[in-house]
């Protein structure tokens, strides 16, 4: 059997695969999972479809040209970073802290904590209005306009959440021992 | 063991925050080219990449002595760089969404650098492919395009990625997946495809 290949009834499926296709592709497996991988992608069309294709978006995008920067300009740059610079009083707020895509995320938990609170208030109003009116004590005829509670916006960060909890994509965890990769996906 | 680049820059830090400013000018020409690209990247346009640049750098220079020294100072200004270049992304649409005069966006979508801009008739094939998938990229959530950017068009390994936004490798894996996967099918649905290798290495 040649070198860095295993017996193709051992060579691990699609589905506990395709995930590593990535990680195969930009080298960043460990050796044993890196000859896993080469394994099934020697025998599953697939996959290495797969993996050429990420490889050609790879090679595309790192040819993404970038427009060049004069001397003059980067002067023009140094020279505004200075000025500002000096002219400020004391430590500025900073985001050097871990990347947050939801840079509002309290008023965002906030906005959503309201949303839900008005939607029980109306729920319970409904409710509330539904037993009067059978027990006679409101006339059924009335009507009782409610302006519609706003509906949270969801979020990239809640839709991503979403997905995260009940959807495809996985959780992958890396051993930071062995660096060896445990995925959690859901089963079809 | 640090990197001798990261043991440079930390010195430089310390040079800097101890009163000399040569300390700070000397990681401005080390990594602006390299904020400018990862900018550009998400800005799509050269004049705002040197705004978000000179932006990252200003920051740098007013909290520097907030950097902790037990990181690497070049994950810190790529963090600091790439929540910028999304802040300055956000601030841009909020603007044109609020100039809703057709012409006023008309006029600047025609403004050189700006991607979409040109007319795909007059571009070659390879220049069309580039403005697609840059549109592409673009059209990915924040999460995704950061990862996609951050390894695909610079490079970084999953572990400095990992550093920079702040999350696991294994959460690095799983939005770069996602991420070509949706590039994939976007690509394909508006019938391109990506040049390339014509066999496979695997």
């Amino acid at each position: 059997m040649p070198e860095g290949t295993m017996p193709l009834e051992n060579a691990p499926s699609c589905s506990k695969t395709v995930w590593k296709v990535g990680p195969f592709v930009d080298g960043e497996l460990p050796p044993a999972e890196r000859e896993e991988v080469a394994s099934h992608l020697a025998s599953c069309k697939d996959c290495s479809a797969l993996a050429l294709e990420f490889r050609k978006l790879d090679d595309f995008a790192a040819r993404d040209k970038v427009p060049p920067v004069s001397g003059g300009e980067w002067a023009s740059v140094w020279e505004g970073v200075l000025a500002q610079g000096d002219s400020q009083a004391g430590p500025d707020a900073g985001d050097g802290q871990v990347l947050d895509f939801g840079r509002h995320g309290g008023l965002r938990r906030w906005a959503i904590f309201a949303s839900a609170a008005a939607a029980i208030f109306l729920l319970g109003t409904f409710v509330g209005w539904r037993y009067l009116e059978r027990s006679g004590t409101v006339d059924p005829g009335s009507q009782v306009v409610l302006d519609p509670a706003p509906s949270p916006e969801q979020t990239e960060d809640d839709a991503f959440a979403e997905i995260q909890d009940g959807g495809t994509e996985p959780r992958i965890d890396v051993d930071e021992d062995s660096q060896a990769i445990r995925i959690y996906y859901k089963d079809f | 063991m640090r990197d001798p680049s990261d043991e440079e820059d930390l010195i430089k830090v310390e040079e800097f925050l101890s009163g000399n400013v040569r300390g700070f000018e000397f990681l401005f020409d080390k990594y602006r080219e390299k904020v400018y690209r990862i900018a550009y990247r998400f800005v799509r346009d050269k004049e705002d990449a040197l705004e978000v640049t000179q932006e990252v750098f200003l920051k740098v220079y007013t909290n520097l002595a907030k950097f902790k020294t037990d990181s690497k100072f070049f994950t810190w200004l790529y963090r600091v760089t790439v929540n910028r270049s999304i802040d300055f992304t956000r601030r841009r649409k909020s603007r044109r969404l609020q100039d809703m005069d057709p012409g006023v966006l008309e006029a600047q979508e025609s403004l050189p650098g700006r991607s979409p801009a040109r007319d795909p008739a007059d571009l070659s094939a390879e220049a069309e492919l580039e403005e697609k998938l840059a549109g592409a990229v673009q059209s990915l959530s924040e999460k995704h395009r950061a990862v996609f950017l951050l390894h695909a068009m610079e490079s970084l390994s999953y572990k400095e990625i990992a550093a920079t936004l702040g999350c696991s490798i294994g959460t690095v894996m799983s939005r770069l997946f996602y991420a070509r996967k949706k590039l994939q099918e976007i690509l394909g649905r508006i019938g391109l495809e990506a040049p390339g290798r014509s066999k496979q290495d695997a």
